[in-house]
């Protein structure tokens, strides 16, 4: 049984398209098919995290949605660029970084419904245990598209004031569209603050499960694109809270 | 009639002069009809028009200005010239009957010389009078035909020249103007990078040009809105609307919840929505509307989306000939109600089944008794099993033919036809 999870955050910068990568990586190494679609088309980004160039994409995500390929097309097997076996695969569906290809999506648009049908097929097509999207920041019609049909929700935050706000409108947002299992993670939490009194009181604020605190950490930041750290740092108490919320994310809840 | 021989009236004609007078004019070839008591009606001799009027004033009771009043304001004689026969102390009459529109006179006792040129020169004018009529007649004729054709050449311009026919189906309109134009259309298009086909039936409800004009507006704002790639902007998101959409329909299986949009279902939605929104809020006081039905078709599995927004059903025919579905209203018509909902709604088009749309053109056909052709009847010749959706409209439309032959066609009619082929044929 397939499972689709969005991982969303109201305001950019939040780290989750890192988080995104990290907790494929995970369900990968327990030995799921995995495919991540980068669905965040005005600033593509986790590509990157993969080690891919602009010249490794001979088909994006904007080359299915502009009617050139099929979707599965798209899909490029990342695994062997990890350098670290995996029992599992991972594939990514990028989006264009080319900054025509930018420009004419903001221009023209394109049919929304296209990415509901390109989920169903990837997970058809690529046998995927695990559909994760990649989405853009803030509420838009593919974030509402992507939240309605996930299985669950994880919904990536910074402690402080304004992604307080903005979290709490896609908050309620999610649950309008009855999205079986939502989570909150919690990123780049300053050293300085307790994890656990962060934890309650986001709990607390939306009344919604905080599947995990992640520390600020200077190591994800020098990191970059030299891999993925879950991979690289297996024992890191980074990754073990990482481990965690792919845990909650992939059960149904208690 | 250019002979110089025409059709008098001479009125008052008991009197032994007149006897003689009318007598002569018979003799020089005229055709005379002699009226020789009243009731002095111009009515009584508006069948069959004179075309010039002798009025003897020596009549008894003749009132004889108001005679030639009435005369003058009769639709049938009111151009037909009359000449006074008057005694020569009867000025006074003259001149009023002048006054009320006699066009000259003579004066007993009557020379046969004037006579003769003045019936001649009256006869004469009659005709150029007659002739000027005709001419007007044909002109508003005229402008009425090329008012039609206006109508007619603005319609056809905007039905599709070619129907798309993507593999394994087979796509064909029937489209037969009424006299009168009225407004039907139709239209197929691909959308969504060609992975669907989209197709329209609507009816204007009106007639002539102002329903070309119509829709020639509505078919071009369906187009255009279909091809056009709206996004919702966080703000619109955050109002009931489009939350409620997604999340209000009862099963939330994954690709079974239906307000989540699919390959071309919002440009399905926005065609018809924003063009009833442009409608309404831009041409109110046409106080015109279409009924619409618009299908979306994903030609690679049969998968129908649509919008019937007061337009009757179309039908879903098996190849048996057993109708499997009737796709009913799910909205009002086009261009009636603002910040209306337009419901999308499913069917499945298997192979060997045909979808048939028409317009109530072809329902309310009528034969020369005056009898409708009725759903009833199309219904059993859909109902026959058909290979070719051109055949199954060749059958319709050459039964429409046949049930209307001596009658007039007031409604245009329209169909199209949309068969999925047989893996076999194919």
């Amino acid at each position: 049984m397939s499972r689709v999870i969005s991982v969303h955050s109201f305001r950019g910068g939040t780290g989750k398209s890192n988080t995104t990568a990290n907790i494929a990586a995970l369900l990968a190494a327990e030995g799921r098919r995995v495919c991540i679609v980068d669905t965040d088309i005005l600033s593509p980004g986790i590509h990157v995290l993969f080690g891919i160039e602009e010249d490794d994409v001979t088909k994006s995500l904007n080359d299915y949605l502009w009617g050139k390929c099929n979707i599965e097309d798209a899909a490029q097997d990342v695994t062997e660029r990890l350098r670290v076996p995996l029992k599992g695969r991972i594939y990514l569906v990028p989006s264009s970084m080319k900054a025509g290809d930018i420009a004419r999506v903001l221009r023209e648009g394109y049919d929304v419904g296209l990415l509901n049908d390109g989920y169903q097929r990837l997970l058809e097509v690529l046998k995927l245990d695990v559909l994760m999207i990649d989405t853009h920041p803030g509420l838009n019609e593919e974030t509402l598209l992507s939240i309605a049909i996930s299985d669950a929700l994880a919904i990536v935050m910074r402690p402080d004031s304004q992604d307080y706000q903005g979290t709490a409108v896609t908050v309620e947002v999610a649950r309008k569209l009855d999205v079986p299992r939502m989570l909150l993670i919690v990123n780049k939490t300053p050293t300085s603050f307790n994890a656990a009194e962060v934890k309650a009181r986001v709990e607390r604020t939306f009344g919604c499960e905080v599947a995990a605190v992640l520390p600020h950490s200077e190591e994800m930041m020098t990191l970059a694109s030299d891999g993925i750290f879950v991979l690289r740092y297996p024992n890191n108490p980074m990754t073990k809270l990482l481990q965690q919320a792919a845990n909650r994310l992939m059960s149904d809840g208690d | 009639m250019d002979n110089g021989k025409g059709r008098l009236l001479v009125v008052g004609g008991a009197q032994p002069h007149l006897k003689s007078l009318s007598q002569r004019l018979g003799e020089a070839g005229h055709t005379v009809t002699v009226a020789e008591q009243g009731p002095w009606a111009p009515a009584r001799f508006a069948s069959e028009p004179p075309e010039l009027l002798l009025l003897d004033l020596r009549t008894p009771d003749l009132d004889a200005p108001r005679f030639v009043a009435q005369v003058r304001a009769d639709e049938a004689l009111g151009d037909s010239p009359i000449i006074l026969l008057a005694a020569p102390d009867d000025l006074v009459g003259v001149e009023r009957c002048l006054a009320a529109g006699a066009e000259d006179y003579l004066l007993a006792p009557i020379s046969p010389t004037l006579l003769k040129a003045q019936v001649g020169e009256y006869l004469a004018i009659s005709r150029r009078r007659q002739e000027a009529r005709d001419r007007a007649k044909q002109e508003a004729f005229l402008k009425m035909e090329t008012d039609l054709q206006v109508a007619r050449r603005i319609q056809e311009g905007f039905l599709p020249k070619e129907l798309p026919q993507p593999a394994g189906w087979e796509v064909a309109a029937n489209f037969k103007p009424a006299r009168e134009v009225a407004g039907d259309f139709y239209d197929a298009f691909m959308l969504s990078q060609k992975r669907r086909l989209g197709f329209v039936v609507a009816d204007v409800v009106d007639k002539g040009v102002p329903a070309a004009l119509f829709m020639a507006l509505v078919r071009s704002l369906t187009r255009a809105f279909a091809q056009q790639n709206y996004s919702l902007s966080w703000t619109t998101v955050l109002e009931d609307d489009p939350v409620a959409r997604i999340a209000g329909s009862a099963s939330r299986a994954r690709g079974g919840k239906r307000g989540i949009p699919s390959t071309g279902t919002n440009a399905l939605r926005n065609a018809v929505l924003l063009t009833n929104n442009y409608i309404v809020e831009n041409h109110e006081d046409l106080n015109m509307f279409a009924t619409l039905f618009f299908g979306l078709l994903d030609p690679s599995n049969g998968q129908l989306a649509y919008i019937n927004a007061g337009h009757n059903p179309p039908f879903v025919v098996g190849p048996d000939g057993a109708v499997k579905a009737a796709l009913k209203g799910t909205g009002p018509a086009v261009g009636m109600f603002p910040a209306t909902d337009f419901r999308i709604d499913y069917a499945q088009i298997d192979p060997g089944d045909v979808l048939y749309a028409y317009t109530d053109g072809v329902t309310e056909a009528r034969d020369a008794a005056r009898r409708f052709f009725t759903e009833k009847r199309l219904l059993s010749l859909l109902s026959q099993p058909a290979d070719s959706a051109a055949g199954l409209l060749e059958r319709v439309d050459s039964s429409l033919r046949q049930f209307m032959a001596g009658a007039v066609q007031f409604d245009d009619i329209t169909m199209m036809a949309i068969r999925r082929k047989l893996p076999s044929s194919m």
